[in-house]
């Protein structure tokens, strides 16, 4: 019996490690072990104002910050029965989708990419790659700003509270974001050829169900009511348990969700 | 003669990641700050990280594990000047308001139920002065992209950083913003460490506190101003309450006692 330890994790966000035990040829059991500190962000909610909560709840992520904010947002709107107008709805859509861009840059070219190409980090692997790493750097830029024009600032802006914004942005800020967002639509698809293209290793494992929420009138994006599940399950918001809950493991102070 | 390179490690404890997360954020000046020092350590950003000696160590985030406080203690050891970077660090957090004797244990029940973790051990979320001496103090949540790019700098070229000492009250008349507090808004610049450039009364908010308390903060008018204008006692000090950190715990302790 072999057991292989790797105490820290490198180049993912939060503090984890991993434990494998091999007997033989066989892998008899896979660890993934959260050790991150019990922040108890569950319990520093209750009792709070619904102002409060929308400000503490996406102190539980940086780099996820606004999803948390779009969550506790819309579920205090949806338990105080608080409708907001379509401009809204929309700027919020475009608030998610710069956290989106500005992730996908970090974790595709900083935290994902030196691992394929054998550089420990994303600036030397520029000796390589020099334009990849530029334009993914202003990507990340790119995503960074709208986030910042739309919630106050990079990371846990407080701009969108309950009801819509502190502050609207200015036509000429959305204009800005639009033109630059059409300047980046090559290296987009730059990124899909070059994503595609790396040898994945070939890991068996359970096959995994995708999840998102659907949008509506054909749109790709993260937000709406229903949930759409790749088993081709739809399930409305309020019924998530039935898709998903959290539970415990003892080698983990994070949930597990299934 | 070529000057030695300074070495820096960015270490991080419990928190949000915010405040490594924000030196990645530096997406104009990042290939500089990998080029003009060593960076010995960073999880969050490289693989071949040491465990050697470092000039200086960021540390961010809370000690909630007797494992974090072990490591802590060791990162004191090896490193010649450590600076707290973000709330967390610098205060203990939002997570640093369960750790009233009792109170953390009842709370982390009512999270994990009878859960005995076996990778790590829990203990009530301190900031790091908790346990070693910390030079400086870098605040935030997360720390400002300026703050942290000058403080780099001076580092760099071996002087201590300049911080601001002054509350957000200050920038916000540098904005030249109304203040929210005359119209019955219940802002906590005044009792805020400056540095974030008041955003959020640039954005008709009020400010939240997240940057931690400043030094002479004058929490006794503030509470009586918002006294004054209707809103009531306990609901001032749950508000003055979330982003202080065990500062505030000590300030109320001491209120009740008659200390103060």
């Amino acid at each position: 019996m072999k057991k292989i330890t790797i105490d820290h994790l490198a180049r993912v966000e939060g503090n984890g490690g991993v434990t494998v035990t091999v007997d033989g040829k066989v892998v008899t059991e896979v660890k993934f072990l959260i050790n991150e500190g019990p922040r108890l962000v569950e319990r520093l909610a209750v009792g709070k104002t619904p102002e409060e909560d929308v400000s503490i709840t996406p102190r539980v992520c940086a780099i996820c910050t606004l999803s948390h904010k779009n969550a506790v947002i819309r579920a205090m709107e949806n338990a105080l029965g608080v409708k907001v107008p379509p401009k809204v709805t929309l700027l919020r859509e475009l608030m998610h989708l710069g956290e989106y861009i500005e992730s996908h840059s970090l974790h595709l070219y900083y935290l994902a990419l030196p691992d394929f190409v054998g550089f420990p980090n994303a600036i030397a692997m520029a000796t390589r790659f020099p334009f990849e790493v530029k334009i993914a750097l202003e990507m990340k830029q790119f995503g960074n700003n709208i986030m910042k024009v739309l919630s106050g600032r990079f990371i846990h802006g407080e701009n969108p509270v309950i009801g819509g914004f502190g502050r609207y942005p200015t036509r000429e800020e959305l204009l800005l974001i639009k033109a630059r967002a059409i300047q980046f639509m090559p290296f987009v698809h730059k990124t899909t050829e070059l994503f595609c293209s790396l040898p994945y290793p070939d890991i068996p494992e359970d096959e995994a169900i995708f999840a998102c929420c659907e949008p509506g009138d054909g749109k790709y994006g993260l937000w709406g009511d229903e949930i759409l599940v790749s088993t081709g399950e739809k399930i409305h918001r309020d019924d998530y348990r039935r898709l998903t809950n959290e539970f415990f493991v003892p080698h983990s102070t994070a949930k597990r969700s299934r | 003669m070529e000057k030695t390179r300074v070495k820096i490690g960015v270490f991080e404890l419990t928190g949000c990641a915010g405040d490594a997360l924000l030196i990645l954020d530096c997406e104009s000046e990042l290939v500089n700050i990998f080029q003009a020092a060593d960076i010995e350590a960073f999880l969050m950003a490289k693989s071949d990280n040491s465990h050697g000696p470092v000039d200086v160590a960021l540390v961010e985030g809370s000690v909630t594990t007797e494992e974090e406080k072990t490591e802590l203690l060791s990162i004191r050891e090896r490193a010649g000047v450590v600076i707290a970077i973000g709330n967390c660090a610098c205060e203990g957090g939002i997570q640093a308001a369960l750790t009233a004797a009792g109170t953390w244990e009842k709370e982390f029940r009512q999270v994990y139920q009878d859960l005995k973790h076996t990778n790590v051990h829990p203990i009530p979320s301190q900031p790091i002065d908790a346990f070693i001496k910390v030079d400086y103090y870098l605040p935030g949540c997360p720390i400002g992209q300026e703050q942290f790019l000058a403080t780099f700098t001076r580092l760099l070229a071996g002087h201590p950083p300049e911080l601001y000492r002054f509350p957000v009250c200050l920038e916000c008349k540098w904005h030249e913003n109304d203040c929210l507090l005359n119209k019955n808004i219940p802002c906590l610049g005044p009792l805020t460490k400056a540095g974030c450039g008041a955003v959020c009364p640039s954005h008709n908010l009020a400010c939240v506190g997240c940057w931690g308390p400043t030094e002479e903060a004058n929490r006794v008018a503030e509470f009586q101003l918002l006294l004054d204008k209707g809103f009531d006692l306990e609901s001032i000090k749950q508000r003055m309450s979330i982003y202080a950190g065990t500062t505030i715990t000590e300030f109320f302790h001491q209120l009740k006692t008659g200390r103060r």
